[in-house]
């Protein structure tokens, strides 16, 4: 990846995202509630056929993303280049823990690993429907008068 | 596998202590939902007493809403030991920029540091109606 100029943002393209995606397993998914509240969890996922799988136990998670449009996003900051990135997926959620057809059943072998103990055996795959991402180089941290 | 496998734990972190963790730390992502979709983004917060401040491109239109409910998110995992923790503050977003209210107010007193380029010109204050957290440790599930 060519490292974008200082005090640049720039749009990854949907290769970027999807590489980015493939090479991380810790990411963060947004669901709404009821009332229009949005929740935001840490999951470990795996990433593959534009697909974001997580295992989770009951909770608000299983209750709120199957059927729903929920986000899913996974960022990077590296201090010493003052680059950072993120990307978000868009998409609909599936309970995909009894599999109906092949696509979900093979989902199931895929190498979801939780680190939070537990038993987590209900499996949810985010369709994705929009995959976008951004990077930037930081600017220089500029002096500021009221932090003198 | 062995008998001397730790047990694993998963606790709640009391709200002062979710303070402590969210004054400590300067990355967060915020989420929003805009027609029915929620939204991730990441940002640089300071922590003003018990509200959030972010700078943001985007101001009035998505968080001057009234009643424009968030949610603010940080977490952290140390694979050295196992330990991952994360705390969500779910609450009302206001615009602070121009306002003078108790909330803007406190918003007015941090300054935090957007290390993404840009203009960011609205200052953005999360009200919280709920700080939660929780911690794990041990070995992860099978």
């Amino acid at each position: 990846m060519d490292e974008p100029r200082s005090g640049q943002l720039e749009i990854l393209d949907e290769t970027e995202c999807v590489k980015l995606l493939r090479s991380h397993d810790l990411g963060r998914i947004a669901v709404v509630d009821q009332n229009v509240r949005p929740l935001i969890f840490p999951v470990n996922y795996f990433f593959d056929e534009m697909v974001v799988a997580f295992r989770t136990a009951p909770g608000a998670k299983l209750r709120l993303a199957p059927g729903a449009h929920v986000s899913f996003e996974i960022d990077g900051w590296n201090a010493n280049k003052g680059i950072g990135w993120s990307v978000l997926v868009k998409g609909i959620a599936h309970d995909i823990t009894h599999p109906r057809g092949a696509p979900s059943g093979r989902i199931r072998f895929w190498p979801v690993r939780p680190a939070a103990p537990g038993s987590r055996e209900h499996w949810v795959g985010i369709q994705a429907n929009e995959i976008t991402g951004r990077r930037f180089h930081s600017e220089p941290q500029r002096f500021v008068a009221r932090e003198s | 596998m062995s008998d001397a496998k730790p047990e694993p734990q998963l606790e709640e972190i009391r709200e002062a202590e979710c303070l402590e963790v969210l004054a400590g730390n300067r990355l967060g992502r915020i989420a929003i939902v805009v027609g029915g979709q929620p939204l991730i983004f990441p940002v640089n917060y300071a922590l003003s007493g018990r509200i959030i401040v972010f700078r943001t491109a985007a101001g009035s239109k998505l968080f001057n809403a009234p009643e424009a409910r968030v949610a603010f998110e940080i977490d952290g995992y140390d694979e050295q030991t196992g330990v991952g923790w994360s705390v969500m503050v779910q609450g009302i977003a206001h615009d602070a920029t121009e306002s003078y209210d108790d909330i803007s107010w406190a918003a007015h007193a941090v300054l935090p540091r957007p290390m993404a380029p840009g203009p960011k010109p609205y200052q953005v204050a999360i009200e919280p109606t709920s700080i939660t957290g929780r911690r794990f440790s041990g070995p992860g599930s099978d």
